[in-house]
């Protein structure tokens, strides 16, 4: 993003916050949101606030980047698990080897401890998909595929299509985002894992016994109007801290790479060229150890997602704890 | 001024999880696999609340 784009000469502090909110906020800009100009996406907008629903559905650049991980994703899984089914050998390699590991380590140590001998089986697929979904996209986050293309731009490769300003091309060469870094992406998943462990318990139970289930039974009844409003809090806190853990990991954690970085562009402004040189080695370093972090945690939080998800399904079903 | 504390909080927390767990396994080292994936649940949770505080003290701040 920082070498996608021509460092003025006036650089102040300022510029630093508003470079670590354009990494990881998607653009007001309407120019910028409206990556693709579809004609039915517009007139889609237009019909959904006709009726009252303030819903925009034109693909920004954080939407694209949502389709793009999701078809990698997919596609990854679903290539690697066929050429290893339909191959008459049975011998994984390498990718599968690990992706076999992956799941073989979240049935034995979540979904079987957690869910249950019995259940974990229903609720497999989707701890499965939540925990790829997540990794892929956290990963993804950190490799800058398309800061790359903003670094070929302004090496001297002067495409006529990266002059064009607002095109396709010229936007994402802006550099990409972690999809999971926004906090709409993991509202909706932690909305799809809220109905799961609410669906969890009305399968087991029946509808009106899980409801009953959320409070324990055989309290003295005054008790009943302090324990009812706290579990039915804690039902809707679950989704709101999964939400707000994942997107506060990865947010936190590009906020800080990229002000690693605007250290040197500050250190050159306030004291000079040669602060500037001589910062740049410690901020570099600063820098790399941090993405190495950063990509420990990529792995952690898809597995605290997953983990998360599975814990509270298996609240659902086994209530008497 | 937020962020400092809640890091201070997150840090107590952590710091005791960590405590009990390497006198947990200590003891009982034959144990030590079903201890960690404890320690995991417990350290999301602490950690959970950190973040909140956090991202509030970054919005509101």
């Amino acid at each position: 993003m920082i070498v996608g784009e021509k460092i003025t000469e006036k650089w102040s502090m300022d510029q630093a916050a508003q470079y670590a909110k354009d990494h990881v906020i998607d653009s007001d800009k309407l120019a910028e949101k409206n990556i693709f100009d579809f004609e039915f996406l517009t007139t889609l907008t237009e019909k959904a606030s006709a009726f009252g629903l303030p819903i925009d559905f034109a693909i920004s650049k954080h939407v694209f980047l949502l389709f793009f991980v999701s078809f990698i994703t997919v596609g990854t899984i679903v290539t690697l698990v066929q050429s290893y089914i339909s191959h008459k050998k049975n011998i994984p390699n390498k990718f599968m080897s690990m992706i076999e590991m992956m799941v073989v380590y979240l049935r034995e140590d979540v979904l079987k401890t957690t869910i249950g001998d019995k259940e974990h089986r229903d609720w497999a697929p989707l701890i499965y998909t939540i925990f790829f979904f997540v990794l892929f996209s956290n990963i993804l986050g950190l490799i800058p595929i398309f800061d790359l293309s903003g670094l070929i731009g302004s090496l001297g490769y002067k495409f006529e299509i990266f002059k064009e300003k607002y095109n396709f091309l010229y936007v994402l060469s802006k550099g990409g985002n972690t999809v999971t870094a926004n906090i709409n992406v993991t509202f909706a998943l932690a909305t799809i894992s809220f109905f799961a462990f609410i669906g969890a318990g009305i399968k087991k139970y029946g509808f009106m016994q899980h409801w009953k289930n959320l409070a324990p039974s055989g309290l003295p009844w005054p008790l009943y109007f302090v324990v009812v409003p706290i579990e039915f809090m804690g039902l809707f806190i679950r989704p709101l801290a999964l939400t707000l853990r994942l997107a506060g990991n990865m947010m936190g954690g590009h906020i800080a790479l990229v002000i690693f970085i605007t250290f040197i562009f500050s250190a050159n402004a306030e004291l000079g060229a040669f602060a500037g040189f001589a910062i740049a080695p410690f901020s570099v370093a600063l820098a790399l150890g941090l993405t190495m972090l950063e990509l420990l945690v990529a792995v952690i939080q898809a597995y605290v997602f997953a983990l998360l998800t599975a814990v509270f399904i298996g609240m659902a079903i086994h209530v008497d704890h | 001024m937020g962020a400092g504390l809640a890091v201070i909080g997150a840090g107590i927390g952590i710091g005791l999880i960590g405590y009990g767990v390497a006198q947990a396994i200590a003891r009982q080292p034959e144990a030590a696999g079903e201890i960690r994936s404890q320690t995991f649940l417990l350290a999301i949770l602490v950690e959970g609340a950190a973040i909140l505080l956090g991202l509030l003290s970054l919005v509101l701040g």
